[in-house]
């Protein structure tokens, strides 16, 4: 891990970010088997692709990076998960800190139906701000990095229901980065988005590295190619989803070293 | 409008019965509406006598001011005579009591109830929350004289509360309970489970979620229920007959026997010879508010399902 502090839209960080390692990770749901036997890691400062056909398990093993996967009933997960220091289904592993440092997004924005700045203060307050003035700036520090300050900043009391599918998702995005997560976990951020809207998520997402590990799931595969550094491929089988291949972004979809992975990028299969 | 599109094709025999079903689909709500009106009407013909003045000479804003000072009287007098004349003050104070106690009661466990089956997803949890969902199905089917007797074993005699306005609320609570929960239940259910999952995501705790995030959202589905419930309470009478007692004096405290509104109107109707006059101008004045009620409920759940809309379309 490195610990260079940036700057980022005029913001000192301390990049200190986690890097992630998954190990023999199993997941049941009942009987069905969701995904099994994956091991995978991350660098620290990276974004990281999972592709694969839809129902291969990539927003599964997502979840499992912030135990989330505790909210769904019937679900068993086996093996080891390791962000940072962290042991995820270790014993003594404090939900509340491990989601303060991995953040989430998911495919559908999902604003909450509060204002804007409501938003951003619930998180805030949650974990531990008190500071009024405090709070007020690193909102709004937030929203610069996000992009969206400009655009809401006389409305900030207005509901953000009332934003465009852009604008709220960027403000989901702001409302996981408001707790300074180490880690990024994104479910298709852009799919449910407008081209342009997309792009500018996906520019954002570039320069968040800067601040975070990013684990980015996709289908879009030119996507996965423009921005990430590592890419890792999933298929499933009637056994579940399987990790077949995963490596350096370039080499994967230039080079594939199995078979199947070269016939999803190429289009063939999935 | 798809039904004008539909005979265009049919053939001539089935076109008269799609005539009769559609004539019988017009009858039907005219049926009702006539109903509700005559019953209105009725209602509104006898009851109003008590309050018009006596057919003297007098100008029209006499009139009405004379129709008012009668109004007023009627809701603030004590009854006299067994209620032959007088007012209705002391049994809308018993009446607004009762609702109080039973509402005070009934929320909170309804809510909590409530919570309990739509919030904890824990999964050994199911069995307990099946066998709440079917004795809560159960209680809603329970007539409200089995209440009534309920209410008098337990309240009355097995805790000494007497005949009192305490036992009338109490029992009252247990009728409403279940159209609490149902509606509560279901608010909470309407809120997307992508709130839940964002807040989870953010570190929430499971108390910040509920009371930050999932409740307000479900608050105007609860006080659609609530106004739903006190409307049900406001109109019963078998379930308080044997709680909270006949006396119609002005009660002291809550522990004193009241007479409810709908009591007094089945005493007047039933007991009182000479008081069908104030009876049917105490229905009319609890057919007012139970119309108020469902209006207000009524705009409740249309700002419910409009808000659920909302979350729908992101």
């Amino acid at each position: 891990m490195s610990s260079v502090v940036t700057v980022m839209n005029g913001m000192p960080v301390a990049a200190r970010t986690h890097a992630i390692r998954v190990d023999r990770l199993a997941v049941h749901y009942g009987q069905k088997v969701a995904i099994q036997d994956i091991s995978l890691s991350c660098a620290s400062n990276s974004i990281t692709a999972l592709i694969g056909p839809s129902g291969c398990g990539k927003t599964t093993l997502l979840s499992c990076l912030n135990r989330l996967t505790d909210l769904i009933p019937d679900c068993k997960v086996s093996g080891d998960v390791n962000v940072g220091e962290w042991n995820l289904f270790g014993r003594q592993m404090d939900l509340i800190a491990l989601r303060q440092s991995v953040g989430m997004i998911f495919q559908r924005p999902n604003p909450f139906p509060l204002s804007i700045r409501r938003n951003l203060e619930l998180p805030l307050k949650e974990h531990g701000a008190r500071d009024r003035q405090q709070i007020a700036q690193q909102i709004e520090r937030t929203l610069v990095a996000v992009g969206l300050w400009d655009e809401v900043k006389d409305r900030l009391d207005r509901s953000a229901l009332l934003l465009s599918g852009g604008q709220q998702q960027r403000l989901c995005l702001a409302r996981a980065l408001v707790l300074n997560p180490k880690v990024l976990l994104l479910d298709e951020p852009c799919s449910s988005l407008d081209p342009v809207s997309g792009g500018i998520i996906e520019e954002l997402l570039v320069q968040l590295r800067q601040t975070c590990s990013l684990l980015l799931v996709t289908h879009n595969l030119p996507q996965a190619r423009r921005i990430a550094d590592q890419t890792a491929f999933l298929w499933s089988d009637a056994n579940g989803g399987r990790l077949i291949e995963s490596g350096d972004t370039r080499q994967l979809f230039e080079s594939p070293l199995n078979p199947l992975t070269a016939a999803f990028i190429s289009g063939k299969v999935g | 409008m798809a039904r004008h599109d539909l005979p265009l094709s049919l053939p001539r025999g089935r076109n008269i019965g799609a005539k009769i079903v559609d004539f019988c689909v017009v009858c039907a709500p005219l049926v009702v509406m006539s109903l509700l009106m005559w019953l209105l009407g009725d209602l509104l013909w006898r009851g109003i006598g008590a309050f018009l003045s006596d057919g003297s000479n007098s100008s029209w804003l006499q009139a009405s001011l004379d129709f008012l000072v009668k109004v007023i009287g009627f809701l603030t007098g004590a009854p006299e005579r067994a209620g032959r004349s007088g007012g209705i003050g002391s049994i809308l104070i018993s009446t607004a009591l009762i609702l109080l106690i039973c509402m005070t009661v009934a929320v909170p466990i309804g809510l909590g109830t409530a919570l309990f089956l739509s919030e904890s997803g824990i999964a050994n949890e199911r069995f307990s929350r099946r066998v709440i969902r079917r004795s809560l199905e159960t209680l809603a089917g329970v007539p409200s004289i089995v209440f009534g007797l309920f209410g008098n074993a337990v309240f009355c005699r097995l805790l000494g509360f007497g005949f009192s306005i305490v036992s009338g609320g109490l029992t009252l609570a247990c009728m409403v309970l279940p159209l609490l929960i149902r509606a509560a239940e279901e608010s909470l259910r309407a809120v997307p489970s992508e709130q839940r999952q964002a807040a989870a995501a953010l570190g929430l705790s499971k108390w910040t979620t509920i009371g930050r995030i999932v409740l307000p959202q479900a608050i105007p589905g609860i006080v659609a229920g609530l106004i739903l419930g006190i409307g049900r309470a406001l109109a019963e009478t078998a379930a308080l007959i044997f709680t909270s007692g006949y006396v119609d004096r002005m009660p002291s405290s809550v522990f004193d026997s009241g007479r409810s509104l709908a009591i007094h109107i089945y005493d007047l109707s039933m007991n009182v010879a000479g008081g069908n006059q104030n009876a049917y101008a105490s229905a009319l004045v609890l057919i007012g508010f139970l119309l108020i009620i469902n209006c207000i409920a009524g705009r409740l759940t249309v700002s419910l399902v409009g808000g659920t809309e909302n979350h729908v379309r992101s």
